[in-house]
């Protein structure tokens, strides 16, 4: 049910290839029944076809989750009162082989023996359930709240809960005697059972499909029908219920007993700690708006089903062999060889082409379904016809992956703008060539500009590799002034002199692009010491400098003049313009590299 | 500026008791840098690239005892400039050096001759003429550079003075830059006005008093006590 999502670079979620998203929100908080839920109550909630992906905002490797759409039942609406956010409640059915195969990758914890999974669910289980059970009775309303899991006597006055019902905090003594009585009623209700830890841990072990064995405790076995037995107040409620008809206490089904079983195997993106139990209700509060829209494209998502789609069979291929191809074929398979061979193997070619884009655009569906040999088929003409027009290989963009700005949700599109172009700017370049005389590392399109790109230039990439839906300047520069909030791998600069703005990685600071300009002007002097100036060398030229990097000549002389601002470097005006030397003022002579004691002559 | 060669003391003469000044140590290993011939915009890198000028003139015209320059026209000559490597100071550039530089390194630039001039006109000043703002071309200005402080070249003549047992008598200010009696001093063929203005710090501390008047500065004479 609750997964790991894997994240690109800029902390946005991997999407499968046919996964599409639908909506972004901001500042989203989540629940588990009515308990919030530590570290993740500042994030970003992404609703894709497939699935809910949460990823927090503070730390998104480690406090990230996804859930399959196919899992939710149900959902509600709460529309917010007072200071209390609007809340969507997303009742959550119980994992099971039938529910939870929309994702593939579920289908190793599912095949794990029973034994492995009862031998994790004892480890995890327990203590969970055990602090479920205990509630506290509110002094002022005689509510019965549950006590949070993981409190601890020692807590201060601010990290009661306050009363689900008036919000009172209680005294710290009226929770001590909650715990202490319900830890009394456990250990009377053990010692009628006559085993150490029958009620709990036992009634997990066995695996769910064999639940007749010897110490269940808490269940009742009728006529064909099981009961629960609340441990509060002992009702006996039916097996689907997930909490006491009674007294709203949760119960140990069978049910929440096989989520944790599945969820405690060890898969290869560990769970995290918060969801490792299982949830029956999920809330999102929407703090900051936008949870009618959310609400909307979750129901459109509900009711479209797109999982499905994934298990459904591929388009058939048009692959029914004619005559005349079977001819064709007879023929090819004869050696032919000279000119007529080279002929006969292009007109086949042809051939084939003329085949899959006359059945790929016979209509949209088939189109999707043989997406795949599209890009076969584009690869081998860009191949064929080299495009010398265009200067780069930019990495693409699905289109969809935006949705368009619409007043109340500009901001969360600006931070999609922003992780977007990080992504951009990051993701490697499916080229065959670089255009950059520099050979090192050009993997990424920043790293092909030399890592360092103007607005301007961005713009132009970054709505060419868009294609369609093109974002306006404006937005450009909001979503760039966003990196830093969003802790994106990469940062603006904006330049003393010029004002202009550059984006360029966040591992490259001033000191670095500095070091390196530093190397370049110093081998050159000693490329071309000899008795040149007295054995100083020569000075570079900006035009030199954006060469060597892979510069505009523009941010190359920002960069140098960056460098005489932090004094690694002097400037020479001259007839030939400004020649950048390293900076040999304030040195001690005899680190200065030409001087032997020469005498000037001076006319 | 005068000639300096005509100033400099014969090599094979023994050298002078002060400070000794070779060619070699005149120039710093900078003045073949092309970017020294540049006011350097980064503060600090200027600060240092001043200090080095300003350590440059000194030496340069005390070794060749220039005490005035004209400005504009000295500007464009050595020190300003280096033949050597073809490069030299712009105008601008030279003035700053000259004023804020020895300015930095406390030595004093007196204006002695000329038009007002200020740094930065470009050899054009601003004056008030019936009331209004008239540009006027400068021509030419004279500056005296102390790379010596009055006190010191005061100093010098007083030490002089008792090392050659001349307390008490009449010394002409002719015979002391001219005449063969202070022939190995520093201040031998130093400049009238420097000289004066010694004396006159000497006066006031009673050292010494001007007995007669000549024609002309250089026939007065000086009574040391």
């Amino acid at each position: 049910m609750f997964r790991r999502t894997d994240l690109t670079p800029a902390n946005r979620p991997v999407l499968q290839p046919d996964e599409d998203l639908l909506q972004v929100q901001e500042s989203v908080g989540l629940y588990s029944g009515k308990q919030k839920i530590p570290n993740y109550q500042n994030g970003a909630i992404y609703l894709t076809s497939h699935r809910l992906l949460y990823i927090s905002n503070t730390s998104a490797s480690t406090h990230n989750i996804a859930l399959d759409l196919s899992s939710i039942r149900r959902t509600e609406y709460y529309a917010g009162f007072l200071k209390s956010s609007p809340k969507i409640t997303l009742h959550l059915t119980a994992p099971s082989s039938s529910t939870s195969d929309a994702s593939p990758r579920n289908s190793v914890s599912e095949t794990t023996s029973p034994a492995a999974s009862s031998a994790g669910t004892s480890r995890i289980g327990t203590p969970v359930i055990k602090r479920q059970l205990t509630n506290w009775i509110c002094p002022i309303c005689s509510l019965s709240n549950p006590v949070p899991e993981g409190f601890s006597g020692a807590a201060r006055k601010e990290d009661i809960p306050p009363c689900l019902a008036c919000g009172i905090r209680p005294d710290i003594s009226v929770l001590e005697k909650a715990i202490v009585e319900s830890g009394v009623s456990q250990l009377s209700l053990d010692s009628r059972q006559g085993s150490p830890h029958p009620l709990r841990s036992s009634s997990f072990a066995p695996p769910p499909d064999a639940p007749t064995a010897g110490s269940d405790g808490g269940k009742d076995k009728g006529k064909g029908k099981e009961f629960v037995v609340c441990p509060l107040c002992t009702f006996h409620n039916h097996p689907e219920v997930p909490t006491c008809e009674m007294c709203n206490t949760a119960l140990p089904t069978s049910s929440t007993a096989t989520a944790a079983t599945t969820k405690s195997t060890p898969s290869p993106p560990p769970v995290p700690e918060e969801f490792s139990k299982p949830i029956d209700i999920l809330k999102l509060s929407f703090r900051s708006g936008g949870s009618q829209e959310f609400l909307t494209k979750l129901k459109e998502a509900l009711v479209q089903r797109k999982w499905i789609l994934r298990s459904a069979p591929a388009a058939p291929k048009p692959n029914e062999i004619t005559k005349a191809d079977k001819d064709r074929a007879e023929e090819a398979r004869k050696p032919v060889i000279g000119i007529a061979g080279l002929e006969r193997r292009g007109e086949d070619v042809r051939k084939k082409n003329e085949d899959v884009m006359g059945g790929a655009f016979e209509d949209l569906e088939a189109l999707k379904a043989r997406a795949a040999d599209m890009m076969q088929v584009a690869t081998a003409f860009a191949a064929q016809f080299p495009d010398e027009s265009l200067p780069f290989h930019l990495p693409t963009i699905p289109t969809s992956h935006a949705p368009p700005p619409s007043g109340s949700t500009s901001t969360a599109f600006h931070h999609t703008i922003a992780r977007q172009i990080a992504d951009f700017l990051l993701s490697p370049i499916p080229s065959r060539r670089t255009y950059t005389t520099t050979s090192s590392s050009n993997d990424t399109f920043l790293a092909s500009q030399g890592g360092t790109i103007t607005l301007p230039d961005l713009y132009a990439a970054f709505n060419r590799s868009r294609g369609i839906d093109l974002i306006s300047p404006s937005d450009l520069a909001a979503a760039t002034a966003l990196f830093e909030t969003l802790s994106l791998p990469v940062r603006i600069k904006k330049f003393k002199r010029s004002g202009a703005i550059v984006v360029r990685s966040v591992l490259e600071d001033d000191e670095k692009t500095e070091r390196r300009i530093l190397g370049f002007v110093t081998r050159v002097r000693k490329a071309e010491a000899g008795d040149r100036n007295w054995g100083w060398g020569r000075g570079v030229t900006a035009v030199e400098v954006a060469r060597q990097f892979g510069w505009y000549l523009g941010v190359a002389a920002e960069w140098l003049e960056m460098c005489e601002d932090r004094g690694s470097l002097c400037r020479e005006v001259g007839g030939e313009g400004v020649l950048w030397w390293e900076n040999w003022f304030g040195r001690d002579v005899k680190e200065v590299p030409g001087w032997s004691g020469q005498v000037v002559e001076v006319a | 500026m005068s000639d300096p060669d005509q100033l400099a003391p014969p090599s094979s003469e023994p050298t002078p008791p002060t400070e000794e000044t070779s060619e070699t140590s005149i120039y710093p290993p900078h003045y073949t840098f092309p970017p020294f011939f540049t006011l350097q915009p980064n503060l600090s890198t200027r600060a240092h690239q001043l200090s080095l000028w300003s350590t440059l003139l000194t030496t340069y015209l005390r070794h060749h005892k220039i005490f005035r320059l004209k400005i504009p026209s000295d500007l464009s000559k050595p020190p300003f400039s280096n033949p050597a490597i073809n490069r030299s100071l712009r105008l601008e550039d030279a003035k700053t050096v000259l004023f804020e530089g020895l300015k930095e390194a406390g030595v004093v630039v007196e204006k002695v001759g000329g038009m007002e001039i200020g740094v930065g006109t470009g050899g054009v000043v601003q004056r008030l003429v019936g009331g209004t703002k008239k540009e006027e071309e400068v021509r030419e200005m004279e500056v005296v550079v102390w790379w010596k402080r009055r006190e010191e070249w005061a100093a010098e003549v007083l030490r002089w003075v008792e090392e050659s047992g001349l307390r008490g008598d009449i010394v002409a200010i002719w015979d002391l830059i001219h005449g063969d009696v202070a022939y190995f001093t520093e201040f031998h063929g130093m400049d009238i006005y420097v000289l004066r203005k010694a004396i006159e710090t000497l006066e006031k501390r009673g050292k010494c008093k001007t007995v007669m008047k000549g024609e002309g500065e250089e026939w007065a004479s000086v009574k040391f006590y």
